[in-house]
């Protein structure tokens, strides 16, 4: 398993904790945030962001957030992946 | 001598009260897309006690702040009482008012985000006034939908935020289709109404929509206010025995009397604070603390607030900036738990108190910032009837020149006393959405 199915698996259980999917939502990089998926509201998702930043240690960039087209489990898993790139050796 | 905080104060650190999280309104949009800057999302859930102020931010406080805390003497004289009143002036800057503070700090933060231009909703406009200077100074453009009865009743409102490079667009409007549907079917202009428009425009690229009062993250900009005054009147030799300002949404309030409320919480100080309402708005005296609509447009998440209604229609007073119905949801947490008092006066004697403030000390204040006024004078009589003395911080959130009109009603005699009634609030209230279960 490669480290970016790591880090989708990690998402997608803030997914899960904040969305109201199903135990059985069956998580694919396609996976929606919204119907048919984790069902997240724009609350939620704010949410799910503030989660990500505890969970990984890091800031999210505001460009990037606000400029983001959240639509499935990747377009997250890429912000939080960018955002890992950015932050200096040893701070997290 | 005073110095401009170096950082905002955050109170969730120190007051012992939890806010109940928003909640999803019952139609909840598909779009999913964050709306605001996680910069300020991150100010608004944190516990840390002082948040840095950026460099930037910092620089332009520069420009007016410190703002300066006046002992009100000639005032002590007219009304022969043994207190102290001090007043914190904030109107001293473009906007004329306490709003500044965090429109500055939130057009740092939304450009940032890549944001080229701001929209907003304002009624009184101090609010657009505030993000038409703030923008004026953060490079970035602005466009102000303005509730339609101000912008032909404040014409001297409009001059000022094109004088400093904002469009500004009489609501409702032929920009917006919101706005297009509203004139179609005769209906009047109204704060929700403008900020619908606002909210529309900001679909338009590189617009972003922003909000004014009362969320935390704003209450949190404004507590430079209340930091400089616990340093002025510690200079001073005389800290505060009651804090008075007037509570619209909040962050008038909030700015203030956080900063002291945190040090009581501390153990630091006794102090009590006091938050003035009209008699035509009392949301914290006679509302309820449920969950509500932030405005009338019921698509933005619900708050647990102490709220006469979203549906709440207060008379038409004069301090416009306080018809709001809801209050800060920090505050009323605080509120609730019974950390600071809410007091309500009618309009006629609020300006009484005004007009003496502004023969005696040569200012006129705004009328949001005379309910203040009045709440210190109260305090003072009360103060002398039980033969002490105390004393008392008055937050002046602003000036009161583009309020002439309020100030000749009361002189001609022409000002009435509105009071909200019972069953105005009782059908307000019943119009409240269904509250969310507690978990």
């Amino acid at each position: 398993m490669g480290d970016r199915d790591d880090l989708r698996d990690a998402v997608a259980q803030v997914l899960r904790d904040e969305g109201r999917a199903g135990d059985d939502l069956v998580v694919t990089p396609e996976t929606p945030l919204t119907g048919g998926g984790f069902e997240l509201t724009s609350l939620a998702l704010v949410r799910v962001l503030v989660g990500l930043e505890d969970r990984f240690d890091i800031e999210l960039d505001d460009g990037a957030v606000m400029n983001a087209n959240f639509q499935t489990v990747d377009d997250v898993v890429a912000l939080v992946a960018a955002s890992l790139d950015d932050a200096p050796v040893g701070s997290r | 001598m005073t110095r401009v905080p170096r950082a905002w104060y955050n109170a969730l650190a120190d007051v012992p009260v939890d806010v109940p999280p928003d909640v999803p309104p019952p139609a909840a949009p598909v779009d999913v897309a964050p709306h605001v800057p996680m910069s300020l999302v991150r100010q608004e859930m944190t516990r840390r006690r002082w948040i840095p102020i950026p460099d930037e931010v910092a620089a332009e406080y520069r420009r007016w702040r410190p703002t300066p805390l006046r002992r009100a003497t000639r005032m002590e004289r007219a009304l022969g009482t043994r207190s102290r009143l001090y007043y914190k002036y904030e109107g001293d800057n473009p906007s004329g008012s306490h709003k500044l503070n965090t429109a500055v700090a939130q057009a740092f933060y939304y450009r940032a985000a890549g944001a080229t231009r701001l929209a907003v909703g304002t009624g009184a406009g101090q609010w657009g006034t505030a993000v038409a200077a703030a923008c004026s100074s953060m490079g970035l453009e602005s466009i102000v939908y303005m509730v339609g009865s101000s912008y032909d009743a404040k014409p001297y409102r409009k001059t000022i935020m094109e004088m400093l490079g904002s469009t500004v667009v009489s609501s409702p409007s032929e920009r917006t289709e919101i706005g297009r549907r509203a004139r179609r079917e005769g209906r009047a202009g109204s704060l929700s109404l403008a900020l619908a428009e606002a909210l529309e425009e900001a679909r338009s690229p590189g617009t972003r929509f922003c909000t004014g009062s009362g969320e935390t993250y704003s209450l949190l900009h404004q507590t430079v206010s209340g930091l400089e005054a616990q340093e002025q009147l510690e200079d001073a030799g005389d800290p505060p025995d009651v804090v008075v300002a007037s509570l619209g949404g909040g962050s008038n309030f909030g700015g203030l009397s956080l900063p002291f409320l945190g040090e009581l919480a501390r153990g630091e100080r006794s102090v009590r604070c006091v938050s003035v309402e009209p008699t035509a708005c009392p949301k914290l005296t006679r509302g309820r603390y449920a969950y509500d609509f932030t405005d009338a447009s019921q698509s933005t998440p619900l708050q647990k607030m102490y709220t006469l209604g979203h549906a709440f229609a207060p008379p038409d007073i004069h301090a416009g900036g306080l018809r709001y119905h809801g209050t800060a949801k920090l505050l009323s947490a605080m509120y609730d738990e019974k950390l600071f008092e809410a007091v309500a006066y009618p309009q006629r004697e609020v300006f009484e108190s005004a007009t003496l403030f502004a023969r005696t000390e040569g200012l006129v204040p705004a009328p949001e910032s005379a309910h203040a006024i009045h709440g210190a004078v109260v305090e003072a009589r009360q103060a002398d009837d039980a033969r002490q003395s105390r004393s008392v911080l008055i937050g002046l959130s602003g000036h009161g020149l583009f309020d002439m009109a309020a100030y000749q009603s009361y002189l001609d005699g022409s000002m009435v006393d509105s009071t909200a009634s019972d069953e105005q609030i009782a059908a307000s209230l019943e119009r409240l959405p269904a509250q969310p279960s507690e978990s």
